[in-house]
């Protein structure tokens, strides 16, 4: 069969079957779920692209890859705040979900090689930009410096990643500048929203690239921060949440204007969707 | 290619022949005031002379609601796809030249890119049996120059008054007209035929002051003309008729249904419209399209810009004037078109 008659005959609408290997409790609302395809097979997914997760009899929602693809299995990281999520939420090592995808347009990683990174991820932001982090640190000679500012409510909303503790200790050669909107009385880092943070950077603005991830709220004023340093536009990546209900550029439910979330995005390149006034 | 001349009378008892092909659809009266497509069992109920009926045929491709995606089994974790090809040949009987433009445009967006089993599958078991129209004040077909296209059918019929000129352009249709009982075509049915065609383009519908290939470049990112927000915006009643009447529209919403035995359901597919509030948000609350301005704004930028861009050149309208007609609020494309060629013009 050749490759479209076969697309064809296939269902776009079939998930495959993953187990739950590894829970881990974020915070209050966020679970990370370490899964592995229940046929052997891998996701064969870019940094930054995301899946469909299907639960039979409640639907499906879109879902960021948190892991590289350097890695075995996939890890997904879950906001409990709909019907879906709130049933994801129930589940437990062993149990099994569907996923569709991987779908969508990931990080420039290619492009991206001998650059310096600059992550800026705020909440769960964070989640798709790890994927790019840890492909970066296990291609470490392929990028310059790893820079990640991460900036959560307050420290009880830090996501304790499983490398987090390294990156933490200035291992693997990542920079990591934490911050939190609200301290408490244990915290002794900065305070302050993650903008606050990037003022202070020293870097090679013809050389770092930014790539940035967070709540709608946090873009503006992450790239005001940043024209604030003479960064260049074309030099910086967003990558956009929008509602899905296919992942295939059919649905309608994810356009920016004349792009597909789905399949154009999620990551997207400044210059792109500057002049969108809905894109952000 | 085969064709001929249908005399009237002989006209039902060719499309009883029909049925024995496959399920026949044509317009039929549901109201004094409208048509629809509906399964013809006696072809007496066949209004050939309709105007536009209220859904078009992508009805027929991807139906309002309750299509089935998968089908699933709560207990086992067995999923399957849904049998997606009919059990037989869908003919549609009665299909304007702005119709078949819509099916045409609809087949580009679910063939390309990742193609959808199931539309391909019930699009590729479907005869389309084309007619000549009798435009009203909403059609501007001609204004988007969709009226006098044949492609896509199989078989057309052009009304002579006492008979039809039925022309096959495909196997599938030179099949059909091999039913009939059909004597050869004359000069004078070709010179009917040609007005009939004619009498397609409408000349008394509402002002369309933009040239169709002029507008992908009236429709501007960040074009921020009042009218959106004070006019169109504050008008529409976000009811969503104008996408679910629109022949090229295919937004869809998924859900699950379970059975009553709790172990047995299916996920569905259903029409959505990008004019309702809830179509762009997101389970954290945020709406990407905040107000009704911006999703009338959305609506006119995919048929005019967006879509037209995407796949290549045709107009994502086809002017078979649907979303004027039933607005309850009275918004046209003609004349949202027109007010944006005036702002745009205005603004230099």
């Amino acid at each position: 069969m050749t490759e479209s008659a076969r697309k064809i005959s296939d269902s776009l609408y079939l998930p495959k079957s993953a187990s739950i290997k590894k829970v881990i409790q974020f915070t209050e609302l966020e679970k990370f779920y370490h899964l592995s395809f229940d046929d052997g097979s891998e996701l064969g997914h870019q940094p930054g692209q995301f899946v469909m997760v299907s639960l039979l009899g409640v639907g499906e929602c879109p879902i960021s890859i948190s892991s590289s693809p350097t890695a075995k299995g996939f890890d997904l990281c879950v906001r409990k705040v709909g019907r879906a999520t709130e049933k994801i939420h129930k589940l437990k090592e062993g149990d099994k979900l569907g996923i569709r995808g991987p779908f969508g347009k990931g990080f420039p990683v290619d492009k991206l090689k001998g650059k310096d990174l600059l992550f800026i991820g705020g909440g769960i932001g964070m989640v798709p930009l790890r994927s790019f982090i840890n492909y970066a640190v296990d291609k470490r000679k392929d990028y310059g410096r790893i820079i990640l500012l991460y900036g959560a409510r307050s420290p009880k909303e830090i996501f304790n990643f499983p490398e987090f503790e390294d990156w933490k200790a200035g291992k693997k050669d990542v920079e990591l500048l934490l911050t939190v909107d609200r301290g408490d009385d244990k915290w002794k880092g900065n305070v302050g929203v993650i903008t606050t943070l990037i003022p202070g950077l020293k870097i090679d603005i013809e050389k770092t690239y930014a790539i940035v991830c967070g709540p709608p709220v946090m873009y503006k004023f992450v790239l005001l921060a940043l024209e604030g340093k003479n960064f260049k536009e074309d030099h910086i990546y967003l990558s956009l949440e929008r509602r899905m209900k296919c992942g295939v550029g059919k649905c309608g439910h994810c356009q920016i204007h004349g792009y597909y979330c789905c399949q154009d995005g999620p990551v997207f390149h400044y210059p792109q969707i500057k002049n969108i006034k809905e894109a952000l | 290619m085969k064709k001929g001349v249908i005399w009237k009378k002989d006209f039902n008892a060719w499309v009883e022949g029909l049925k024995k092909e496959g399920d026949v659809f044509g317009p039929k009266l549901r109201t004094e005031q409208f048509h629809y497509f509906d399964r013809i069992s006696d072809p007496s109920e066949l209004r050939l002379d309709y105007t536009s009926t209220i859904l078009p045929p992508k009805k027929f491709f991807v139906p309002p609601k309750d299509e089935v995606l998968l089908e699933f089994n709560l207990k086992t974790g067995e999923t399957k796809p849904a049998k997606s090809e009919p059990a037989r040949e869908i003919i549609l009987l009665g299909v304007h030249a702005c119709d078949m433009q819509g099916l045409l445009r609809l087949d580009i967006c679910w063939k390309e890119g990742n193609p959808d089993s199931t539309y391909l599958a019930r699009r590729a078991k479907s005869t389309i049996i084309g007619v000549t129209c009798n435009p009203d004040e909403y059609c501007f077909c001609s204004r988007v120059g969709s009226n006098e296209h044949r492609e896509g059918f199989d078989l057309f019929l052009s009304d002579l008054g006492q008979s039809w000129l039925a022309e096959a352009f495909t196997e599938k249709g030179e099949k059909l007209l091999g039913l009939a009982n059909l004597s050869e075509a004359t000069m004078l049915d070709e010179e009917l035929a040609y007005k009939a065609k004619a009498r397609c383009a409408n000349t008394r519908g509402q002002e369309f002051l933009p040239k169709v290939e002029e507008l992908p470049l009236l429709c501007i990112d960040g074009e921020d003309l009042a009218f959106w927000e004070e006019d169109v915006g504050k008008r529409c009643l976000a009811c969503g008729t104008c996408t679910n009447v629109c022949p090229t529209c295919y937004c869809f919403d998924v859900t699950d249904d379970i059975d009553m035995n709790l172990t047995t359901g299916r996920r569905l597919r259903a029409w959505d419209s990008c004019q309702l509030e809830g179509f762009s948000e997101v389970a954290g609350g945020e709406k990407f399209m905040k107000d009704q301005p911006t999703r009338q704004k959305h609506r006119f930028y995919r048929k005019f810009r967006w879509l037209t861009t995407k796949y290549g050149g045709s107009a994502f309208c086809v002017g078979c004037g649907r979303c004027g007609r039933q607005c309850p609020a009275d918004i046209s494309v003609p004349e949202t078109a027109s007010k944006l060629y005036l702002g745009v013009k205005a603004k230099g």
